[in-house]
């Protein structure tokens, strides 16, 4: 879509210089992408989860700042799910016969976002921070935006936001109570922050996912929708 | 009537049976290639899952099993609201909104068709996950329950209205992320409402927060009303979604209103108790005797020799345990005792059947519970993930004495101290920490903190002959249920 746009010279205007062109190219890049849509989703969930984690901690006979456990997993899920359209353009296979650094872009776009996304849900939680607060939810987003861009690459844009979606809901589901050390290879989601495995495979899935999805984009469906 | 005036009612018959043939098709189509196979894999292995993971939870009894599967329910509304919203807007997703429109079929056969579909989906997922629970409960069962159908009835209905919730939202909001979305927030709502502290708005869920111990049932009325409000619920949203009309929504929409008002305003614990469950099954073979309440009776076979064996320990202990008796016979003592005996025949093979009620347990009666120990296929297992056994089960029950009658940290108006005993009653904690250790005969079980001083009084104890360490128990229970605090002293003193 924005190279559609360029293209057909609606936007070029003859005066403008390299960097200016640059410019326009990223702003065409964020509203081609739904970032502004994206950023006022992120601003619904870190809202509702901060209401929802202030009821939590508040409501009679809670445990806490434990009982944020529910916001600590969802909120980071859903901004990961909100994000996942803006992975590929509407005309994903066109866009990358642009001769552009669309490596050096996505690596840019995944790291705003998960940057954004991190810094408005560690605002929910900047009470009793280490207890399913801030640095909690910081991990998780980086987590699960990691695994979502990483789906992005094996099925496309489209469902990019379903292995995380099932992945939150087992481990959700399935983590025995009380919870182990033991397990926080595969539920670092759920885990306090004092357990330091779990911080470790966030940033290894995060790190495999940006890898993936900085080498390769999103795959291109074979309709070429995304 | 002449053959031209049946010409055309035989041609009527033709195309209603052709549409039939036609519905069927679609809906045949839409269950293979939509979302229902997904939404009824994936509620059928979560929830089984969910369910198998806490056997102890159901085992052995119909109504904490459909319970349970209430509980459970929490997880699994999200998957079929996600289902729902994921099949409907594939329309959008397909870019064939306009294409459908320009057809003859109405957008209600659309939507009723795809919403049938992912319904039928999830109550298969669900039937599929209760089902191993129910061939389980149905080999040992020894009580039928009560009312616990209409709890599974509610569960199937809401996820029904689940699956309603994201069709509707999936039809009106064209996005990409809309069903994950939806499912996020029906989980959200759902945990929000069933989550409000216990106040009467949770019954608008379908689920319930946690399982009954077999001995109550949820209220009839209030079950038949909640699949009034849900069933409106969901016709509502069918409406709204798919006809062209909408103004007969207002219908189901008071229908649903009209059920939901005396929920949201009645009470918030609508558990009614079920004497017949809790009727006591005794053996009568001659041993010891071991009686569990009806409910809990499918465990007597197992449970009846390794419980003879604690007893055993207490032989030779004046006022120790000879039998021992469920403990859940004792809970809920608000129970009409005229109903309560009422109907107590039940028979079991060797045993007899009694009344409950905590006030006809004699002292010399073991309250034990062993829902604890109840293992997947309802007998009972030998130790559970927590290291409990039926060691701890009866020490437990020799400390509740001292817990029940004594009250050593002072919190009988319902308060805990938080300071700790009152210095006179030090010493009967101290003695019945002693005893404790010396019915598990073990100083150091698992899941248990032994102070040091307590293990060396222990350890003083169990240095002594066998009478000796008999006699000095015998005064312990003495002491225990008359609450005699220098008789706790003395026996401290002894040890140290």
């Amino acid at each position: 879509m924005t190279m559609m746009m360029l293209r057909s010279g609606a936007l070029r205007r003859p005066q403008l210089g390299p960097g200016d062109r640059a410019s326009a190219f990223v702003a065409l890049h964020v509203r081609a992408r739904g970032m502004p849509l994206l950023l006022l989703g992120v601003a619904v969930v870190a809202l509702t989860g901060w209401a929802a984690a202030d009821w939590l901690v508040h409501r009679p006979w809670s445990s806490g700042p434990d009982a944020r456990l529910p916001v600590v997993l969802v909120a980071p899920l859903m901004a990961a799910v909100l994000a996942s359209p803006g992975l590929a353009g509407a005309a994903e296979e066109l866009e990358r016969s642009m001769p552009a650094r669309w490596r050096r872009y996505r690596l840019v776009h995944v790291v705003v976002v998960a940057l954004v996304t991190g810094a408005a849900l560690a605002l929910i939680g900047t009470w009793e921070p280490r207890t399913y607060g801030t640095f909690e939810l910081v991990r998780n987003t980086f987590g699960l935006t990691g695994l979502v861009v990483g789906a992005a690459v094996v099925i496309g844009a489209r469902l990019a936001w379903l292995p995380a979606f099932g992945y939150g809901a087992f481990v959700y589901g399935a983590t025995p109570r009380p919870m182990s050390a033991d397990t926080a290879w595969w539920a670092w989601p759920l885990q306090p922050w004092s357990v330091g495995a779990a911080s470790l495979a966030a940033a290894a899935v995060s790190a495999v996912g940006l890898a993936m999805y900085v080498l390769l984009g999103a795959r291109v469906s074979r309709d070429g929708e995304n | 009537m002449s053959g031209a005036t049946e010409e055309p009612a035989g041609g009527t018959e033709e195309r209603t049976r052709g549409v039939d043939r036609m519905t069927w098709r679609v809906l045949r189509t839409e269950l293979m290639r939509g979302t229902a196979p997904v939404a009824a894999l994936s509620i059928a292995v979560a929830g089984g899952a969910m369910l198998l993971n806490e056997t102890e939870r159901w085992a052995g009894r119909w109504g904490p099993l459909a319970e349970y599967t209430s509980v459970v329910l929490f997880a699994l509304l999200p998957f079929a609201a996600t289902a729902g919203a994921w099949q409907v807007g594939r329309e959008h997703r397909r870019r064939i909104v306009e294409l459908l429109g320009s057809t003859a079929r109405p957008p209600a056969h659309q939507v009723l068709l795809a919403w049938c579909s992912v319904t039928l989906g999830a109550l298969a997922g669900l039937a599929v996950a209760w089902a191993p629970g129910a061939v389980l409960v149905a080999r040992v069962a020894t009580y039928g329950g009560k009312g616990w159908w209409w709890t599974l009835a509610v569960a199937f209905v809401g996820l029904a209205a689940a699956s309603a919730v994201g069709v509707a939202a999936g039809r009106w909001i064209s996005s990409r992320v809309v069903a994950p979305t939806v499912g996020l927030v029906v989980f959200a709502g759902v945990g929000v409402v069933s989550a409000s502290s216990g106040t009467a708005w949770s019954w608008l869920t379908p689920g319930i927060d946690w399982p009954s111990n077999g001995v109550e049932y949820l209220e009839t009325d209030a079950q038949l009303l909640q699949l009034v409000w849900l069933a409106g619920l969901t016709a509502t949203l069918l409406m709204l979604a798919a006809a062209r009309r909408k103004w007969p929504a207002v219908v189901p929409a008071a229908v649903a209103v009209v059920a939901a008002m005396p929920l949201v305003s009645g009470p918030a614990d609508r558990w009614a108790p079920d004497p017949a469950a809790r009727e006591l099954v005794c053996t009568d073979d001659g041993g010891a005797e071991l009686c569990m309440t009806r409910v809990n009776a499918f465990l007597l076979d197992d449970a009846k020799g390794p419980v003879r064996e604690q007893l055993a320990r207490w032989e030779e202990i004046d006022g120790g345990f000879v039998r021992a008796v469920d403990s859940i016979s004792t809970r809920g003592d608000d129970v009409d005792d005229a109903a309560a005996t009422e109907g107590a025949a039940a028979t079991d093979g060797a045993a007899g059947a009694r009344d409950a009620t905590s006030s006809s347990i004699p002292e010399d009666t073991a309250v034990v519970d062993l829902s604890a120990l109840i293992s997947w296929n309802g007998g009972l297992s030998e130790e559970n993930e927590y290291g409990e056994n039926l060691a701890t089960v009866f020490a437990q029950a020799a400390d509740d004495v001292v817990y029940r009658r004594c009250d050593p940290y002072d919190d009988a108006d319902g308060e805990v101290d938080g300071h700790g005993p009152s210095p006179e009653k030090e010493p009967m904690l101290w003695a019945s920490g002693v005893a404790y250790h010396w019915v598990l005969d073990d100083p150091s079980p698992a899941g248990t903190v032994v102070e040091d001083g307590e293990q060396a009084d222990f350890q003083v104890l169990l240095a002594k002959p066998e009478a000796e360490q008999k006699e000095w128990m015998s005064r312990y229970m003495a002491a225990a249920r008359t609450c005699d605090t220098d008789a706790f002293a003395t026996l401290m003193e002894e040890l140290q």
